[in-house]
Order: C-alpha cells, then structure tokens, then sequence
C-alpha cells in the first residue's frame, strides 16, 4: 500500500503543487474580507503556515519511555519502551554506518539516540545469558526480515549489551559497503603481497582498525592483550611473539596499506585469545551474506572461453577482509559469539521475493553458518506502533494535529503496514 | 386593364395589401420615360415591368428541397421477447450485430471526457471474436445432435487418475458440472500387471473438423504421451536420473511424465518419435556410468545429514563440550536437529519449517524454551485489527471539508 502510495506521489506531483498554490492564494483574498466572511468561507483545509510565529499550538503524545538504560537490565516488561543512550557512549561504540542513514540523522536532530527495545533483540541477550561460551563453538544468531523492520537496530541493541558485558567486539557495520562501495569512485584496493588472487583494502582496513580501537578502548587497556604468533609486516615491521596488540592496531591505522594484513592478524589473535579465555569476543556482522556474493562493483581482467567476456566481478571471498571475517565464522574456536544479520537489501541482483535466510545466503553461506539461530524481525505490533508513534510526536517530528486523531493514526498504521521504516518515511512531511 | 382588375379583384378577397399596391403605383410614376396613356394604362402587367427591388433581403433565399427519408424500423432487438429462443436469433458464429443484440454493450476508447462509445457502429465490437452461439442451450443440442456418432466406454478398461485428471488447472468447481469423467484410480502395483483391463499410458490424438477448402490442419500431428512414474517400476538411481533427462516434461504434482511429438508432418511419424524418445530415455536411466559415483554433494537430489557440514558442526560442538567437561549433545538433541535440517531443506522454507530449525539449534545448545517470534511478519490482519476509517473520496472529503477548485491548469474544463 505504501509502495503505491509512493509510487503515485511522483506522478502528481506538480498537480498538488499547483493545487495548494491556487488554494494559499484564495485563503490570502478571504483574509481581505470581513471575520464574518472568512468564517462564510471555512471550506479551505490547507492553512498556510505562521513563518516566525510561535509554535503555540504544537501537538504532542506523552513518549513511552524508560529510565533504565542499561540493556543488562532489559526485561519483558520494558518491551515496547524506549530508552536512551548518552552521546559518548553512541560515538564510542558505535560507527557512522553502524545505524540506518536516515535514522542516524534523525538522531542527530533530535540530538539524542534512543532505542525501542523489542523482542528479537531482547530475546538473543537472553539467550547469550543462558549460554556457557567458554563450553562450545561460537553460538550464532541471525536476525531476518523484510527490508526497514529493525534488523540493524536489534544489532544495535545487542551491540550496547555486549559491550556492557565486556566483549571484544569485532563488528562490520554494513559487510557489502566493502563490495559496492556507494560512491562514484570506489576505495582503492591492491592485490595482497602474499597473494595476488586476493585484494586488500586501503583506506577501508585502517577505518576498521581506527574504529576496533576506539570501539573497544576500555577493554584493550584493561586486557593489555599479547600476541600469539610473530607477524612480518614487511621488511622493517615486525611484531615478534608477546608484542602488544595495540601496537599492531596502530601500525595499521598509520599505514594503510598493511592494514588488511592487520586486520587478518587481529582477527586471528582475537580467536587465540578467546580460545585461552583471556577475554570474551563478539563477532558482529550486519548483512553476513554479502561475504558470500559473486559479485562486488570491482571488475577485473578475465576471459570466458563461453560468453567471451573480457572481464568479470572480483568474488566477495577474493577481499582480504572479507576472508579475515568467514574466517572467524568457523567452529575452531571458543569463547565467542557472532551476531548478524540477513538481508536481501544487498542483493545485487535485486530479488527480493523472499527474505527467508536459506535462500539469500546461498550453499556456501549457509554451510557457513549452520547452525545458526534464526531470530524473525517482524514490524511493529499494534503496541510497538503506539509507542513509536507517540515518541516521534513527543518530539515534534509530527506537526499535523489530524494525523494524532485515532483516525490518522489508523490511516499511518494502515498505509505504513507498521513498518518501522515506512512510518518514518510517512511521517517526514506530517 | 387586365392588371387593374386583377388588382381589383384580389383587394377586394383581401389577399393583397395596400402598400403593395401604392409602391406598384409609385414605381409607374417615378421611372415611366413616357407619360402615361390610357392604352398604356391598359397593357400594364408584372411581365412587362418587374417590381423594383432595393433591398436585397427582399429576395428569397433559395431552399433545397428536404428528401424526406422512408421512416425507419425499430431495431429488431427492440421487438424481441425475453421467452425467445436465442439460438435460432444467433444461430452460427457471426460479426456482432448491434441491432440484432439486445444488450448495452460499450466498447473502445474514447476521448477524453466522453463516455465510451456504445454498440452503433462500433468497429472495436466487430473486430473482437463473440461467442454469442455457444450459449450453454446451444451446446448442449449440439451434443445431444452428435451423441448418435459415440460409443460407450469399452467395460473393464480403465486409466491411472494421474493420467486423465488434470492437476494443474484443477477445475474450480467440480460439483457444479455434469461432465462425465473417464474413470480413473490409483492403481496397486502389484494388480497393475496382473488386470489386463489397465493401460498405463495415455495417448492424445485430436482431430479438427472445419468447412473450408482443405480437410487437413496441421495441428492434427500433434502427438501427445503421458506416462505415470510409478508405472516405469525404476530403481533410485535410474528414477533420479530418468528426472534429469526428462526436466521441466516432469510434473510434480500428478508424477507423471508428458512427451511432445510435433516436429514430424504426420500423427503417426511423431507418436512413434515419442516412443522412441521414450525406450531411449528409459534405457539411458537403467544404465549406469563408470563416472557417475563421482556426483558432488550440491548434485545430490536432496539433503542428506550424513557427511554434511551440519554433522561437522554438531561434532566439533560436541568435541569442545568434552573438553571443558560439560555434558555433550545427546542423541535426541541431534535427532531433532536432523530432522528440522531435512524439513527446512527438503520439504521447502517456510515460517513454519525455520522457526523449527531455529528451535531445534537452540535445544542444541541446551536453551529448552524459545523467547523469540514465531513469524517473521504478524501484519497479515492489519485491516481487521484495526477500525480503519472509511477513506472512500466523498466521505474524505465531507470530513476535511475541502473545496475543491478549478485552478485552471486542466485546459479542458472551461473557466
């Protein structure tokens, strides 16, 4: 419904414009009129705007919200409530990317990041407090829907809680912003010194290392981690056995270039480490089966002796990166758990005819991860809608006293479908 | 003389007025080269000298004469009665007939702002193929006229009811015809080859009937087999690969398998092509090739637990636990966990089948009690949950009590 909605708003366009136009300008002659006169013509809906007036008459809905804001804490009684996380602790754990554009931005404008707590998220940290780690192979839970339902903010949600509970988190905000990279010019990438079948990232590797760092900076100093194995950079950089993590982390921050071997060297120690039981490590995936993709936007010289293609993608699995992370997905280690998400968004072929996990990760993606928990993101209950819908309004992010009235929010809840995105992108022009 | 008593004579029925008479007068006096004699007086007439006209409306405009049409008959659907019989109106496949059909018919495309165009004179209804003789009375004499031209069905003869049904444009509603059908049932394998009254495969063969100046159709040739898969009494491997050979002619759903022979001019040359292709295929299935052991896992027709990376998995699970010394993963736990794998990858991924698999992981890990939704999208009933408000366009308007106005960007309607 909302896609036609949308769909249809393009074509008349110009003739609501025209139409409002017409309308402002009859409102402005009755105005000339006596207050008789103006009331005689009381057919005119569209009020023009008050520019510089006070907002005297702003509609507002007390916000569902709840002071507790450690997720630690999180129950079932707190489902459908909306609790805060402070400025710091947002910049410190989380990346740019690590949240929706659309909804970073509503955060800076509100200038607070507040999550709904839901249930899929909800239910995954109380899974992680029943489990054991340090007893099995990673336990692995995904979470799935369609497209704009709170995939990524579960991610965040369990993100907060694991920092709060003292992870090591490895996490990739979006994995196929390393594959299609959404600029015109795509980041640099060079075929790997030990392997030139395998490309590294430049720039890409050292925004992770930068962004590990100060994701986990408290715990780093507190573990004063150790490395395993003795690493050669290249011929002046070499960390022998027992040099401190921190310090591999920074040369890759400062040298670009070796910053993907960097990360394949964390991601190894990281596993080593866990396996002892010198920390816990949370892998942290958001669209995990892009890694598993044939195709990226960069292309490279090939021959097909069928098609006579001269060229073809580069695989998601030829990226050192991407390697680093299918790598931390096999079940030779302990002491972890990796968190993800399946998403048709970064299909490149765009097919999104079902968004069930088997069928977007593919044989070699779901190999991968078996077994995994598949935890469902459904959109908002009639509960969960409410509540969104009186926080947006709390903030004045709804100005039209219409769409308050049980009946505008009937029309919202049936033209969104109650999806989290579509009621955002609905409620931006009220 | 003559002109005066005429004049005299029509003043006096009152037919001409005085006015003419005075201009008349006028006209003599003011334009005569010579003066007026009584013999003149005498031979005045209209012929000799035509009235003055000064003004040009004074003429008569000339008319055409109107042909008077021949008054026309009503349509003959006007005529018609409800209790008529409609197929000796329509008897035989025919154009449309506007005034022969009594129905409101509209058709075509109009012009904007005009209602579409009705039966007169309507190409758009011409062109379009009616089935107005095949109403269901028509038919129906149709087949009782021909009934005389059928056998009946030969006693003990009968066909799988995979072959004679067609499961893939089930019929709707079964109840309501009285079609009578072949009769058909699941045959017992063992009584199959023992009833010589069975025929395991079904032939189609169809014969066009037309008048024109050539008996043939060439759509006559078309051969059609339909054998059912049970009937082959094959073994695994050669059921598996006779699927491949076959591809889409496979349908699922009756389990039969259907071959096309059209590529031949006549009936019987493609019949014995699909006989051939058929003892062929049948032939190339039972064989079994020295390389065909070397089949991958992703080329195994299902999933299968064992050797998979599934099994991997729950054994690298259980190799972890031994080592901290933690109870392992029992028999029932990977039991449960194969068989939601099988559903999930056999039987098709559903919200069902994935909430399973998720289940039967987390009873994997030792967690009894799932927390997490069952259903993956709970909208299903939005519109009955809630009490929409009705958002036809009067009503919307009524409430917003909005004015539409002509602004005049639609050049149409005028201001």
């Amino acid at each position: 419904m909302f896609r036609k909605l949308f769909s249809l708003s393009r074509v008349h366009h110009g003739k609501c414009l025209r139409l409002v136009q017409n309308i402002s300008s009859n409102v402005t002659s009755s105005r000339t009129g006596s207050p008789a006169a103006v009331e005689a013509s009381q057919t005119l809906t569209v009020t023009p705007r008050n520019v510089g007036a006070p907002p005297v008459d702003m509609p507002y809905m007390e916000p569902y919200l709840t002071a507790e804001d450690d997720p630690r804490n999180h129950t079932e009684e707190h489902l459908g409530l909306w609790y805060n996380i402070s400025r710091e602790e947002f910049k410190r754990i989380f990346h740019p990317f690590s949240l929706n554009i659309e909804y970073n931005q509503l955060c800076e404008t509100f200038n607070e990041t507040s999550f709904m707590i839901r249930r899929p998220a909800l239910s995954v940290m109380k899974y992680l407090k029943q489990l054991n780690l340090s007893s099995m192979t990673p336990p692995r839970f995904m979470f799935y829907g369609a497209q704009g339902t709170g995939k990524t903010c579960s991610i965040a949600h369990v993100v907060h809680f694991l920092s709060r509970e003292n992870f090591v988190i490895l996490q990739v905000p979006w994995v196929d912003r390393w594959l299609k990279q959404f600029l015109k010019k795509p980041a640099e990438i060079l075929p790997s010194a030990k392997n030139p079948q395998v490309w590294d990232h430049t720039t890409d590797a050292s925004d992770w290392l930068k962004f590990f760092s100060t994701q986990n900076n408290e715990m780093l100093k507190k573990l004063q981690l150790k490395s395993f194995d003795q690493y050669q950079f290249s011929t002046r950089e070499n960390f022998p056995a027992g040099s401190d993590i921190t310090k591999i982390v920074e040369l890759g921050i400062s040298r670009p270039r070796l910053a993907a071997q960097v990360v394949v060297a964390i991601t190894l120690e990281m596993k080593k480490h866990a396996s002892q039981g010198n920390c816990k490590v949370a892998v942290v995936l958001d669209g995990i089966n892009s890694a598993f993709t044939e195709e990226s936007i960069y292309k490279i010289d090939h021959v097909d002796f069928y098609t006579k293609e001269t060229w073809k993608y580069i695989p998601a699995q030829s990226f050192t990166l991407v390697q680093a992370f299918t790598n931390m997905l096999e079940k030779d280690w302990t002491n972890g758990v990796i968190i993800g998400s399946i998403d048709y968004c970064c299909r490149k072929d765009k097919d999104k005819s079902t968004y069930n996990p088997r069928y977007i990760l593919g044989q070699e993606g779901w190999e991968a991860l078996d077994p995994f928990v598949p935890v469902p993101v459904p959109e908002y209950s009639p509960e969960e809608f409410e509540s969104a819908f009186a926080y947006l309004a709390s903030k004045h992010w709804i100005q039209k006293h219409e769409a308050l009235t049980p009946d505008g929010r009937a029309l919202i809840a049936a033209l969104s479908e109650r999806n989290p995105d579509y009621l955002l992108r609905i409620c931006a022009p009220l | 003389m003559f002109g005066n008593k005429l004049v005299a004579n029509l003043s006096h029925k009152g037919l001409l007025s005085i006015p003419n008479v005075t201009l008349l007068r006028l006209s003599y006096v003011g334009f005569c080269s010579k003066a007026p004699t009584e013999d003149h007086n005498d031979s005045f007439s209209g012929e000799d000298f035509p009235p003055l006209q000064l003004w040009a409306h004074e003429k008569k405009a000339f008319s055409r004469r109107k042909q008077k049409m021949a008054q026309e008959l009503p349509p003959r659907s006007a005529t018609m009665k409800p209790d008529q019989d409609w197929t000796n109106v329509w008897p035989t496949s025919h154009s449309f007939k506007p005034a022969t059909v009594p129905l409101p018919i509209r058709m075509g495309m109009p012009p904007s702002n005009r209602p579409t165009p009705d039966k007169w004179a309507n190409a758009e209804l011409m062109k379009i193929p009616n089935f107005l003789h095949l109403t269901p009375p028509a038919v129906e004499r149709h087949c009782a006229a021909i009934q005389k031209y059928c056998s009946p069905w030969p006693e003990g003869v009968s066909y799988a009811s995979a072959l004679t049904e067609d499961t893939q444009n089930p019929d709707p509603n079964p109840k309501k015809k009285s079609k009578t059908k072949l009769p058909g049932f699941s045959p017992d394998p063992d009584v199959v080859f023992t009833d010589p009254g069975y025929f395991p495969m079904s032939v189609t063969k169809t014969s066009y009937l037309y008048s024109g100046p050539s008996i043939r159709d060439e759509r006559a040739r078309v051969a059609v087999v339909k054998v059912r898969l049970e009937d082959l009494q094959l073994d695994a491997h050669s059921y598996d690969k006779l699927l491949r050979l076959v591809g889409d002619r496979y349908d699922r759903a009756s389990h039969t398998i259907t071959l096309t022979g059209d590529r031949c001019p006549l009936y019987s040359q493609n019949l014995d092509y699909c006989m051939y292709l058929l003892t062929v295929m049948l032939a190339e299935a039972q064989t079994k090739e020295a390389w065909e052991h070397e089949k991958p896992r992703q080329d195994h027709e299902s999933f299968e637990y064992s050797g998979s990376s599934s099994e991997a998995a729950v054994a690298a699970l259980r190799e972890r636990q031994a080592l901290a010394g933690v109870a392992p993963v029992t028999e029932q736990q990977e039991q449960r966990y194969k068989e939601a794998l099988n559903g999930l990858l056999n039987g098709g991924e559903t919200d069902a089948s994935v909430t399973e698999y998720g289940e039967s992981v987390l009873n994997l890990l030792g967690i009894s009690e799932r927390v997490h939704d069952a259903v993956s999208h709970h909208n299903h009933s939005i519109d009955n949950d809630l009490n929409l408000p009705d958002i036809s366009v009067k009503t919307y308007f009524e409430r917003i009590n909005v004015k539409w106005q002509n602004c005049g960007w639609y050049p149409k309607i005028p201001r």
